[in-house]
C-alpha cells in the first residue's frame, strides 16, 4: 500500500518507478500484481484519436469602441455567440460557412491553426447596446492576441468504442471512416490496453480506482485536467470531460481532420497517469487487448440501435483480420 | 519471372483495337489489368506485366507501338508531417499494401502499390498522394 503523497515525494526526488501500460502487462505477468504494486509507482496510459466533442472557449478582449458579439466567425467557421460580449466557444465539428469549403476546413482546423500560431480572421457582428455601440469587427488574430483560449472537451477518451462494419450493397461514409459494401471491412477506434479509463476501471464498483475530478493529465501536448465525467458517460463505456490551456499545446497532439463526406473532427492526444496504490490497481493496469470486448455494429442500418453483427476484442482487431459470420446468405466474410 | 507495373495510354486510333489481348496472344505474357479508363482522346490503363524478362520486354515493345507507357515506381507518397497514423487507410487498400505495425505505426509496402487512390480518398489528413 502506498499513498499519492508518497509517490509525489518519490517523483520530486526523481526516484519514482514509472512504466507504460504495456510494460505493466509484462511486469504483472512475470512478477505478479503484488510485487508489481510494491515497486511500480505510476502507470502511464494514453489515447489519440478522433474526438468530435471538443472545442475551445476564447475570450478575444475588447475592441474600441467595444462590441457585444452575436454572430462570430473564425476563418469563416461559425463560433457560438450566446456568451458574454467577447467570449465564444468554437466546436471542432463545425463546418465552414462557405459551401465550397464546407467540411474541408472546420472548427477543428481553426483550433489546429491557432495552436500552430497562424493568423486567423475574426469577423463578428453585434447588435448595438448603450454600452457596446460597435456593430461589426473584422480583424486578424493569433493565439497570442487573445486573453484566454481554454480547451474544454465535453466528451473525450472513450474507454472502449464499438467497431463498425457495413451490410449495405454500397460503400458508406461514416465518422468511423469509409466502410465497404457487404461487410467488406471493419473499422475500430480506441487504444485498447493503453486507454486511461480501461486501466483504471473497477468492474466491482463500476467506478474508477484513481481517476477523478482534478486529475492532472497530458492534454494536446500541454497540461490539462479532468473536470468530470464526459457526456454519454456510461461505465464500462466511460468518457471524460477535460480542460487545458490551448496556448500551451503542441500541434503534434492537436490535429484537425476531415472524415470524408462526414465532417471535420479533432484528433487529440490524452495521457493519464495512474498511481499504483495497491495490488488491485496494479492488476487492473495489466489489462490486455484480448480482455477488452468490442462489439461490431452494422453502420449500414442508420438507426439508434444498430444491429450487433459480432463480438471481438482489440487484439483481434489489431491483427487486421477477423472472421465474421454474417447472416446474409450465411456467408463467411474475412476482415 | 519478373513483374513490372506500367501506366499505358493507348493512342486514340487504337482505342477500339483489342491491344491487351493481342499482346498476350502474341508474346505469351501475363497481364493483370489494375485499372482501365476510356476517354474520347485516349484510353488509360494501369497494367501489371508478368513473365520472364525476355517476354516482358517483348510485351513492352509491342505495347509501345499502340501507345505511350511509363514504368511505375514509388507511386504513393506520404507526407510524414501530416500523417498521424490513424489507420483510416488500412482497410481501403485492395492489395494489402498498408498495414499496422507492432508499435501502432502505419507502414506501406510500396512495391505492391498500384496507385488506385482508395487510400488517398479515405485519408482524413490529406497526407497521401499518388503521383500521376
Amino acid at each position: 500500500m502506498k499513498t499519492i503523497k508518497e509517490i509525489n515525494e518519490k517523483i520530486k526526488k526523481g526516484e519514482a518507478v514509472v512504466v507504460t501500460a504495456e510494460e505493466m502487462i509484462k511486469i504483472v505477468e512475470e512478477e505478479g500484481a503484488k510485487k508489481a504494486a510494491d515497486y511500480v509507482d505510476v502507470v502511464t496510459t494514453g489515447t489519440f484519436g478522433a474526438m468530435c466533442s471538443s472545442g475551445v472557449f476564447i475570450n478575444f478582449g475588447h475592441s474600441d469602441p467595444p462590441i457585444k458579439m452575436l454572430n462570430i466567425y473564425l476563418n469563416n467557421v461559425e463560433a457560438y455567440g450566446g456568451l458574454a460580449a467577447v467570449d465564444t466557444y468554437i466546436g471542432a465539428a463545425q463546418p465552414n460557412e462557405d459551401p465550397d469549403i464546407d467540411i474541408e476546413y472546420g472548427g477543428a482546423h481553426v483550433i489546429e491553426d491557432l495552436v500552430r500560431g497562424k493568423e486567423i480572421e475574426l469577423y463578428a457582428e453585434g447588435y448595438t447596446t448603450d454600452c457596446y455601440p460597435r456593430k461589426e469587427v473584422n480583424v486578424k488574430i493569433t493565439l497570442d492576441d487573445v486573453n484566454q483560449a481554454i480547451m474544454v472537451n465535453p466528451r473525450n477518451c472513450y474507454q472502449a468504442y464499438p467497431a463498425a462494419t457495413n451490410s449495405r450493397e454500397e460503400k458508406i461514409y461514416t465518422y468511423m471512416g469509409i466502410l465497404w459494401p457487404e461487410y467488406g471491412n471493419i473499422h475500430f477506434s480506441g487504444a485498447g490496453q493503453l486507454n486511461p479509463l480501461q486501466n483504471d476501471y473497477n468492474p466491482k464498483t463500476k467506478g474508477y480506482n484513481t481517476i477523478g475530478i482534478g486529475t492532472k493529465i497530458f492534454l494536446g501536448g500541454g497540461e490539462g485536467f479532468i473536470i468530470g465525467e464526459g457526456t454519454q458517460h456510461n461505465p464500462p463505456f466511460g468518457t471524460l470531460m477535460v480542460k487545458g490551456d490551448l496556448k500551451k499545446m503542441n500541434p503534434r497532439y492537436v490535429r484537425a481532420a476531415t472524415m470524408p463526406k462526414y465532417g471535420p473532427t479533432l484528433y487529440i492526444g490524452i495521457g493519464v497517469p495512474i498511481p499504483v496504490l495497491n495490488e488491485e490497481i496494479a492488476k487492473r493496469c495489466a489489462i490486455k487487448d484480448e480482455d477488452i470486448e468490442v462489439k461490431i455494429y452494422d453502420y449500414g442500418i442508420p438507426r439508434r440501435e444498430r444491429p450487433v453483427v459480432g463480438i471481438t476484442n482489440y487484439k483481434e482487431l489489431r491483427s487486421g483480420k477477423i472472421c465474421l459470420e454474417v447472416e446474409i446468405d450465411n456467408k463467411k466474410v474475412l476482415k | 519471372m519478373i513483374k513490372k507495373r506500367i501506366y499505358f495510354w493507348t493512342y486514340s486510333k487504337y482505342i477500339s483495337k483489342p491491344v491487351i489481348a493481342d499482346v498476350i496472344l502474341n508474346t505469351g505474357v501475363k497481364i493483370n489489368i489494375l485499372k482501365a479508363k476510356v476517354e474520347p482522346q485516349e484510353a488509360f490503363l494501369i497494367l501489371e506485366i508478368i513473365g520472364d524478362e525476355e517476354v516482358v520486354n517483348k510485351a513492352l515493345e509491342y505495347l509501345s507501338k499502340y501507345g505511350e507507357l511509363e514504368e511505375i515506381k514509388d507511386i504513393i507518397k506520404r507526407d510524414e508531417e501530416r500523417c498521424v497514423h490513424c489507420g483510416c487507410c488500412v482497410t481501403q487498400c485492395p492489395f494489402d499494401v498498408i498495414y499496422v505495425s507492432e508499435d501502432y505505426s502505419i507502414e506501406f509496402d510500396k512495391d505492391k502499390c498500384v496507385g488506385c487512390k482508395n487510400c488517398v480518398k479515405a485519408c482524413p489528413f490529406k497526407a497521401l498522394k499518388v503521383l500521376e
